[in-house]
Order: structure tokens, then sequence, then C-alpha cells
């Protein structure tokens, strides 16, 4: 049976991943259909951040749903769990353990936080007969949830309280995460990352004498510019990152941006190999405000419609504020047609690029 | 093997110094480390990391809102880097904890209290066991090693007078003290009233040798006043509220780099609830051992009451379930003493403290009987009983001179202490000097300690190390009546006497809360941990510094030993230390002691 695989991610800490996942999950609990498994990559469902000291948003789950928690966190809430698995996968908090919900309730989730880790709870969702598993993110971190197929990105306030930064970066980062696959052609090399001068040397020697260049791993934005000043025609030339979350990593969204248009400008054409598909956008009007005069943080907010106005224009992907407009919009975009009561098929629809 | 290979990074503009301390802590324990400076791009260190081969990445920064981004964005380019994978990488700062870590995308994360060998821990993919100096507390036994020898040759002719002078005293006397005590050794199993058996034998036997006011409770169900029984609901807060406070608990070393002086913390606020409470905060702030402080009408008080009582005044009742609650709740390795030592029920505390699990107990005569209202008498035939039961029941325990507080001078107080704890020592036991070690009438009225308050108590601890090769526990607490309300102030005259204690290199010291004159009521938590955080700090100033004996100090050790021998003189030739005590050789009226009343004609012929 197939695992159709969501990831939440964030471009900020506050962005409102944990809220999405609830409006998400609100929509596919009513419908008959294959059994759900969460996780998270970070620690979510907490009462108050671990920063700011302020309220967050719990998580509840439901009888049935296949969880995967550090051992820390399994009675964390008055939600039940009837553990099926303890794994040898460590983390801060203790051993990652699966288990099955027997009492409905609340809980912190605070699952496998790296890439190889979250591969393998993935693959035991898949054994312990899940359909569907999402993915909570952590602040802005992205690469774990590379092994999505398809992705929802949540910012917002938390991000940029000026709409016009916010709007600017979201398209940016949008753009990126969209970046079409590319395929090889003609004389390949395969590199790991640019991060020295040394791999940099590397990588512009790999360029003059191959056709396609496959970066496994990041191109450090501190050799943006070099790139574009010592490349001279690169006609042909193709550069391809291994998905696009190694293309966003590698740097500033707006300078990997120019990158991409300058390459672009002397010939090349930058893709990546795979990667998760961007679905939809998630919108979170909240920030914490600092209060210097108290110490301490307070719940803020900008202008609700201007925020969603602002940051649907001009994308390529749908733009919710769960909060004002629910789950629904958000369970479209991500499931769509192949949704949980027409069969498994997500994975066909998502699993190419 | 090789070595593991470590790099250590600064995600920071500036700070590092944590880093280093790491550093210098892997490298002594024979890890190959690299260490980068501070400020350089989260590429460059992972650069750092492919090119040194590194196994194990320690991330340091100190956090705020934003630097969390910093953070999680340096973990998630090790993954797209390839990396992650095959390097473990933990995070060290102020404000980081286990769930930030992981929600930072951490194998670990290193706050604040961390140490070296938790980071050692870590670097060796083992789970990290604290330390808990616990588990070499539950062997200290602060009398091991000493041989008990009086080193002062007519001193040990005197004392080896006095000794069987007490026994021959005593021999054919009891008294309902000891009466009862015999009644809960026989009849009163632990286990079986543990496993909620109850010890009918007992409570038909018991009750006959109680005054009134307990028979009342035992046969009417009348409670003393001021005490309730805490209710089941109260039980179950008190359960989660110990599961809770466990689960948390770290146990530092209070004493820096030193092993000596244990330090014991008292409690006794009334209600064994809140006393858990206290008992978990020493814990929690490194005390290695706390006290149990009964009330003082339960020293006048013919028999021990029942059931989990809570009190509203000084002292907590002592009473099985009250002890039993309080055992339960303490550490492993805390070290539990509970006091037997002024009043009507010393054997039968002895007894009961024993079933229960205490380590250590508190038995005396001279103080007592001088200054805490107990029948010199009484209290003689209770304590040698009471000493036996000790010895049974292997717990050392202290010999205090709390009569200085009454005016009674040094040197008879310290007389009284040898002949209590000689006589200990000749029935198997294992007792502790404990000497007043702090601001007395005697010095009050004397100027002693006009200048300072530091060679009359030097000078009573070298008498004593003249005199007997024995271990020393001063009290109690120490520095009593240099304290005052101000809290600041008491916690730093309570750090002194206690750095000038290690100084001295005794075996243990009582302290007291820091409003524990002053509170007007219970005493507060925060008080207490005021007391034990300065007393760790006067440990980590003096370090193993030692301090120059003065002239001073020397001579009044020399004039306490020819007073103590005269006083010992005396009562040799009286030829009756119970005579001795209500004739004032060991402390008279006119000092300020008075024999007690309390139990008086009660001793009878068996």
């Amino acid at each position: 049976m197939t695992n159709f695989i969501i990831g939440i991610a964030g471009t900020a800490k506050n962005t409102g991943k944990t809220t999405a996942l609830a409006a998400l999950l609100s929509e596919i609990r009513p419908e008959p259909g294959p059994t759900t498994a969460l996780t998270s990559i970070g620690y979510d469902g907490e009462h108050f951040d671990n920063l700011t000291g302020l309220p967050k948003p719990r998580i509840s789950v439901v009888q049935g749903e296949i969880l995967a928690v550090a051992e820390r966190c399994l009675h964390s809430g008055d939600a039940a769990l009837e553990v099926l698995q303890k794994t040898d996968l460590p983390s801060p908090l203790g051993k990652i353990v699966i288990g099955r919900v027997t009492r409905p309730g609340q809980i912190v989730l605070a699952g496998p936080n790296k890439r190889r880790d979250l591969a393998a709870i993935i693959d035991r969702f898949t054994e312990l007969g899940a359909g569907l598993t999402i993915v909570d993110g952590a602040l802005s971190r992205i690469a774990p949830l590379a092994a999505a197929q398809a992705l929802l990105l949540c910012t917002g306030a938390a991000r940029h309280r000026d709409l016009n930064l916010l709007a600017a970066e979201t398209k940016l980062v949008v753009e990126i995460l969209k970046t079409p696959a590319l395929k090889e052609r003609g004389l390949a090399a395969r590199l790991t990352s640019v991060l020295n001068r040394a791999g940099f040397d590397q990588f512009m020697a790999a360029v003059r004498k191959s056709e396609t260049i496959h970066l496994d791993g990041i191109f450090s934005e501190l050799y943006y510019s070099e790139f574009l000043e010592q490349a001279g025609d690169l006609a042909g030339r193709r550069l391809i990152f291994a998905d696009s979350v190694k293309l966003l990593l590698s740097g500033d969204a707006g300078a990997t941006r120019r990158l991409i248009d300058g390459l672009k400008a002397k010939g090349m054409r930058v893709g990546v190999g795979a990667g998760p598909n961007l679905a939809a956008v998630a919108v979170n009007p909240y920030y914490p405000k600092y209060r210097y005069d108290l110490k301490e943080y307070e719940a803020a907010y900008v202008d609700q419609d201007e925020l969603l106005a602002r940051l649907s224009a001009g994308l390529t992907v749908p733009v919710f504020d769960v909060v004002r407009q629910g789950g629904r919009g958000l369970y479209e975009a991500l499931l769509g047609e192949h949704n949980i009561t027409k069969g498994p098929d997500w994975f066909s629809r998502w699993g190419s690029l | 093997m090789p070595p593991k290979k470590v790099l250590l990074a600064p995600l920071d503009p500036v700070h590092d110094i944590a880093l280093k301390i790491i550093n210098r802590g892997l490298r002594d324990a024979g890890y190959e480390t690299v260490i980068l400076p501070p400020d350089l791009p989260p590429e460059e260190i992972i650069q750092a990391i492919i090119d040194e081969g590194a196994e194990t990445v320690l991330i340091s920064r100190t956090l705020g809102y934003g630097v969390a981004e910093v953070l999680a964005r340096f973990i998630d380019l090790t993954d797209a880097a390839g990396i992650r994978d095959r390097v473990r990488v933990a995070v060290g700062g102020m404000a980081v904890h286990p769930e930030l870590a992981q929600e930072l995308g951490f194998d670990a994360g290193f706050g604040p209290g961390s140490t070296v060998e938790e980071t050692i821990a870590f670097v060796d993919g083992r789970e990290y066991v604290k330390k808990f100096n616990f588990e070499r507390k539950r062997e200290d036994d602060l009398s091991a090693g000493y041989s008990y020898e009086v080193r002062h040759n007519r001193i040990r002719e005197l004392l080896g007078r006095i000794t069987p002078l007490i026994l021959g005293w005593a021999e054919g006397l009891t008294s309902p003290g000891v009466q009862r005590a015999a009644v809960r050794e026989e009849l009163w199993d632990v286990k079986k009233w543990r496993d909620h058996e109850e010890p009918e034998e007992f409570f038909a036997e018991y009750p006959k040798y109680c005054e009134e006011s307990v028979r009342n409770f035992y046969e009417k169900g009348l409670l003393h006043p001021k005490t309730r029984l805490f209710s089941q609901k109260d039980v179950e807060k008190l359960k989660a509220y110990v599961r809770r406070s466990r689960r948390d608990l770290q146990t530092p070393h209070l004493q820096h780099k030193l092993i000596k002086p244990v330090i014991f913390n008292q409690y006794g606020t009334g209600c064994p609830y809140m006393d858990i409470a206290h008992i978990k905060a020493s814990e929690a702030y490194g005390a290695d051992g706390v006290i149990h402080f009964d009330p003082s009408w339960g020293a006048r008080t013919e028999g021990l009451y029942d059931g989990f009582l809570t009190h509203q005044e000084d002292g907590t009742v002592i009473t099985p379930a009250n002890l039993n609650r309080i055992y339960r709740a303490l550490e492993y390795g805390t070290l539990w003493q509970v006091r037997a030592h002024r009043g009507l029920n010393s054997p039968e505390t002895v007894v009961l403290a024993g079933k229960i699990g205490a380590n250590l107990t508190k038995i005396n005569i001279c103080y007592g009987s001088l200054g805490a209202g107990t029948d010199p008498a009484r209290l003689t035939v209770d304590a040698i009983a009471a000493i036996k039961y000790a010895v049974q029941y292997q717990m050392p325990f202290d010999v205090v001179t709390n009569e200085e507080l009454c005016g009674v001078p040094a040197h008879k107080a310290l007389a009284g202490m040898l002949i209590v704890a000689h006589l200990g020592a000749a029935l198997g036991g294992r007792p502790i000097l404990q000497p007043l070690f702090c601001f007395s009438p005697e010095v009050m009225i004397g100027g002693q300690m006009d200048d300072n308050y530091v060679d009359f108590n030097v000078a009573k601890i070298m008498a004593l190390r003249a005199i007997m090769d024995a271990p020393i526990w001063p009290g109690a607490p120490i520095g009593f009546l240099t304290q005052t309300e101000d809290r600041v102030q008491s916690s730093a005259s309570t750090a002194f006497h206690a750095s000038l204690a290690a100084m001295l290199e005794v075996d243990a010291i009582s302290i007291a809360s820091a409003d524990e004159a002053y509170s007007g009521g219970p005493i507060t938590v925060a008080s207490r941990i005021d007391t034990l955080r300065a007393v760790s700090e006067g440990f980590r100033f003096f370090g193993h510094s030692r301090m120059q004996v003065s002239a001073q100090a020397t001579e009044w050790a020399e004039k306490m030993i020819e007073g103590l021998e005269r006083v010992l003189q005396a009562v040799a030739a009286r030829g009756d230390f119970v005579q001795a005590l209500y004739d004032g050789l060991l402390g008279s009226r006119e000092e300020g002691a008075y024999p007690g009343r309390a139990g008086v004609n009660t001793v009878v012929k068996k």
C-alpha cells in the first residue's frame, strides 16, 4: 500500500504550522480512508513556546492514528497510546517510539528530528498500514521535509512584519521550491557541496569540463558572485541540485533567484532532480512582540485581510488563512481529487515532478 | 581504536569560553579535538567538519529570539550538505534545554548546569547517568575510621571511672520510655505495618505505658491540639508532588572539590508535606542529609501518636506514618537523622527510626537534662537504652552541647558531651561529637567573640581533637545567634561558619534555613535555598585553602581542656553522674542550666 507523505514547513517559528496541521486533520478525520500517521521533526503541541513563553496551539489526536514520538512525550498529554514499536532512533528526549492512539486527547509531538531517522520512521508507518503520513516541521527547518511528496509552506508575520518584504520573499521561496525537474544531458560530473574556496575551485573546474553538474549538497551563497563573474559562456550547461530544498538552503532566496537568472542569461539551466511538490501556502498574522519594558513577549497581529491579499498576489500555488477559512482549501490543495475516499493514488500524482 | 574526533565551534560572534572548558575536559579524557574560532559562517564550520572527519560536533550559541533560526539553519545545512547522518551534533548555551535541542534538530542540548562529564557521555554515545553524590553518601558512615581512643591520659582515666559509675547506677532501673521502646521493638513489625496489617497486640499493650493524652488517642481517637490527620486527597497530592519533584531533581555536589563536611539541613515545619518540600529543595541544592525536628511538646509527652499527622507549630510530630512518608520521599542516598535526644521518648524514637530506615539518630543526656527540661535520672536511664538500640540498628548518633545556649560554659558542656560519648562507645555505639559552633551566651558575656567568630570555635575543635579520636559534626545549627532577620546576612554568616568548618576538616555540619530564627512561622524554601547557595559559594571560594590557627585559639583550647578536666575530676569525685547533673557540676543554675522536671520520679526498678 502507498503511504502518501505531507510535510508542513515554516519560514520561521510561530508561522502557524501546528494550526495548519490541526485544520488539515479536521478535514481528513471525517473521511473514511486509510490510517493516518503523524510525527514532527521538532517539538509541537507544548503548552508554551520554548523561546517566547507564549501559549502555543495544542495537538489533538484521535483513536487509531499512529504516532512517532520521543519516549518523554508518551505521557505528555491526556491522549493514551498503545506502544507498537520501540525504535533505537535517538533524540534529545529519548528513543523514538511508535504507538497507536487508544484514547483521544492532546499530546506533545516530538519525533525523529533528522532526515535519515524520519525516513526510517516513515518506512515503519508504511509497514503498519499508514496510507497518509503528515510530518510537522520545526522553526524554519526544511531539510528533513525533502522526504515529503507534498509540501505545505507556512509563513506570516512571525517571519516579517513588513508585508511587502514578506510577500516578496514568499514569492521567491515558492519559485525556488517549484524549480522544475531537469534531466542530465551530455558529459556529467557529480559534486557534493560548495562550501569553501577549494570546493568552489573544484566546482568551476567541473563546470568548464562538463555539460551537466550534479550537486548533491548545497552551493554556498558566499560564492554566488564569483560564480557569475568567473563563468563565461555557459550555453547548454545544466546545474542540477538533488532537490529543491537544497537549492533553497544554499542561500538567501533573493540571492539565489538572482543567481538562477544570471546563469540563465549565460545559457545555463538550473533544475532539480526530485523533491517535494509545494502544494499550498498558509499565512498567519500572529507574531510574538517583544516588550522591552516588561522583558517578555506578548501576542500581536498584522492585518489579516491585507496579509492574505498581498501574499496571494502573483503566487502559483493557492494561499490560505486557515484560522479564518478552515482546512478545506488546504485539504483540496494537498490531497485534491486523489483524496482518501477515492483511492490510494496520491503518489502517482505527486511522486514525479 | 583511535580516539573519537570532536569538533567544537562557537556559532556566535564572540562567546566561546564554555567550549574552551569542554575542549580541555575532552582532551584530558583522551579525545582528539578541533576547536574553531568564533564568528565563522556556518558553511565554513560544515566544511571543517568534512575536512577534519569529525564524528561529533559541539556547537555553542547564546540564544535569543531569531537566533533559533540561525541554529536551525545550521542543522539544515549539515543535512543538505549530506553530513548530518554521519555526525552527531549537540548545542550548548544558556537557554538551551533538551526540548529546544529537539526542536532545533540537534541530537542533544546542554544548558546551564551541564557538566563536562555529560558532554563526554554524549561524545561516547552512551546515556549519561548522573553521578549522584548520594551513591557515595549512602555508604558514608560519619563515624568510620575513628577509634574513640581517648588521647589525653588524665581525661582517659577520668572517663574510664565515670562510665562504669553511670552503668552501675542504671543497673536494674527502667522507665515508661524504656518499656514503650521494648513494646515497639517486640510487637510492632514494620514490614507487616507497611503491608497494612494492623498490629493488634501492639495497640493492646502500648497505651498502658503512655500518659493520658496519648492513651486518649489510642482509645478514643482524640488528637493532640493543633494536629490533624491528612485526608486521602492530601496523600494523593503528596504522592504526585514527590513523583514530579523526583522527575526533575538534580543533586549538585555542594562541597565543590571537598569531600567533607557532609551537609545536613534541618527540617521540622510541623507539616510532613511541607517537610518533604523542604527536603526536596535541600536535595536539589546539594544537602547530603536532613534532620527530623520533633515538636518540643513531643519531648515532654509520654508516648508517641500514630497516623499521618500535620501540626500547626514548630517541629513535626513523630509517628510511624509521618516518618515513613518522609523516608519514602528521600532520594536514594540522602542521609536521614531522626532526633531522639532530649525527652521522654528517646529509646522508642531510636527503635522507630531504626525500623523505618533512618541512618542516624541523636542521643544526649546533659543537654536534655540541663537545657531541655527532662529529669536527669530519667534521661540517663532512657539514654542508655537508646544507645543500645542505636547499636542494634547500626545508627551512629551525635551528642550535642546545646546547653551552651542556656549559658553553660563550653568546657562544662564539652565535659558532658565527652562523658556521654565515652559511655556510648563503651556500649558499642558510634557517637559523633557535636559541639556548638556559634555565638553562645558564654562568649556574649565573656567577649571571646568580640573580634571574630573564628578563634573560639576553632578552640573547641582543637580541644576535642586533642582529647578523643572521634568524628566531629559542629552544629546545631552552625552560626546560630549570629543570624538575623536579614536573609542575606544570615546566609552569609552561615556560609562563613560552614567554610570555617570545612577548613577545620570536620566530618559534617548542620545548617538551618536563613529565616529559621525569625520566620515567625514555618520557614520558607526560598530562605533554605539562599543558605545552601551561600554555603556552596563559600566552599567554592575557599576550596582547599587552609587557615592559620591563631595563638589565641590555641590558648583557649588549652584552657578548655584544663577546665574540662577539672569538671570530670569533680564528677568522678562525686561518684554519681546523675547527682552531678542535679548538683550543677556540668552546668549550674547560676549559669543558666536547670535540671528538668519532665519524667521526674518515673524511674523504677525493673
